[in-house]
């Protein structure tokens, strides 16, 4: 493939960050839960992501038709971000489509961070309430934030109850941080970075003004690191 | 322009995703609010009531008290009284008795029992648990089988989802009648 710029052509200016989260972010809503929480064994299970919500009590499945519906959107729109930062990875090859890559990559990048900060929150937000609603039922139990295991003793009337209370995230959480830093990458790759052939082997290279790459010839990049191929 | 036109409908794509998933279950349950974002629950249906054993008004296995004596006896030793003791589990739920101790007015005496080995009662059925304890020896019964409201100083253990539950003679009461 030849490029329509120096620098060794088309292949080099594509935005391999980009490239990778963009794929990366069509997969990943199938992926399965981001966290889990549990009473019990299966006396209620909850298990999210922004794709999937699961709420199972004693293995019946409680499905909210306004979340399924959301979960479903959301799948869809990361999807359709994750193609367009495929598209945008890609056409930055291109100098004439060079804007249009920008504006691709500008909008689709950083929405994932956003998805997984979200998440973090709002599972931080139903951990408080599962604390308050032990403190409301006068039980003085510190539910941990985000990961950790604790028994809940219930005293009712005649009737004591012990809860085993287990939560956590899972390896898809993980993969999903991962992702959410390439994409972070992706934006800024798109604007300051660049493969450039160089005497010594392919390095990266900075793009100044007019989406030049500072390299070429015996001139050494800005800012290198050495990935010989 | 052409491309200004392109980039505002490619952000407002997704704008629009999200808000016809939100209109959709709203149009989809005539926009009732609760229908549309409370979980349904498969447990509690209209005109149902999960505790039916204790009032008697459940159908099937969950018809009447929920423990029941079954019969009784001295084991062929002569060294152990037993119960055999049936447990109803009206719940919509596997429930498992992990123990069960009780005691029995026979042969004059109040015999301490425990159950033997933990039983598993399914979701809406029964199971027969077997409650012994120790005898002198020479010990008769008596002949009659004590009913449930005879025991006393009752105590139950049971475990349901990984929930482990206590009930003492209080709470197994309300199950008897």
């Amino acid at each position: 493939m030849t490029g329509e710029s120096g620098n060794g052509g088309g292949l080099y200016r594509l935005n391999y960050p980009g490239l990778i989260a963009g794929i990366a972010l069509v997969i990943l809503p199938f992926l399965g839960a981001w966290w889990t929480f549990s009473f019990g064994t299966d006396a209620l299970v909850i298990a999210l992501s922004p794709f999937h919500v699961r709420v199972e009590s004693f293995g019946n499945e409680l499905s909210s038709p306004l979340l399924a519906s959301l979960n479903l959107a959301l799948k869809v729109v990361m999807i359709y971000y994750g193609v367009l930062l495929i598209a945008g990875s890609v056409l930055r090859a291109r100098e004439s489509r060079r804007s249009l890559s920008d504006f691709l990559v500008r909008v689709s990048a950083r929405k994932f961070l956003w998805l997984v900060i979200l998440f973090v929150v709002s599972v931080a937000v139903t951990d408080f309430f599962i604390s308050q609603a032990f403190i409301f039922m006068g039980v003085p139990v510190q539910v941990p934030y985000f990961v950790g295991n604790t028994q809940v003793a219930l005293q009712m009337g005649p009737v004591s109850m012990t809860l085993p209370l287990i939560q956590g995230f899972t390896i898809i959480f993980t993969l999903a941080v991962v992702v959410a830093v390439i994409s972070l990458l992706a934006w800024f790759y798109q604007g300051h970075v660049i493969l450039v052939k160089t005497g010594q082997g392919t390095r990266f290279g900075r793009v100044q003004e007019g989406n030049q790459a500072v390299s070429g010839g015996e001139q050494a990049p800005v800012e290198t690191e050495t990935k010989g191929r | 322009m052409r491309e200004k036109t392109f980039q505002g409908i490619i952000s407002v794509i997704p704008v629009l995703i999200i808000l016809v998933s939100i209109i959709l279950p709203f149009n989809a349950h005539g926009w009732d609010i609760g229908a549309t974002v409370v979980p349904a629950n498969p447990f509690i249906q209209p005109g149902s009531n999960l505790f039916a054993g204790t009032g008697g008004t459940g159908t099937g296995a969950q018809r009447g008290p929920m423990i029941s004596v079954q019969a009784s006896g001295v084991t062929e030793d002569g060294s152990r009284y037993f119960l055999e003791v049936q447990l109803k589990n009206p719940l919509p739920m596997q429930v498992e008795v992990k123990e069960f101790t009780a005691s029995a007015p026979a042969g004059g005496t109040l015999v301490n029992l425990a159950m033997v080995r933990p039983v598993t009662i399914p979701s809406g059925g029964y199971a027969v648990a077997r409650l012994e304890g120790p005898v002198a020896r020479g010990f008769r019964t008596g002949g009659s089988t004590p009913s449930a409201s005879d025991l006393s100083n009752l105590k139950m253990t049971i475990v349901s989802g990984g929930i482990e539950m206590e009930l003492d003679e209080g709470a197994i009461r309300g199950m008897l009648s």
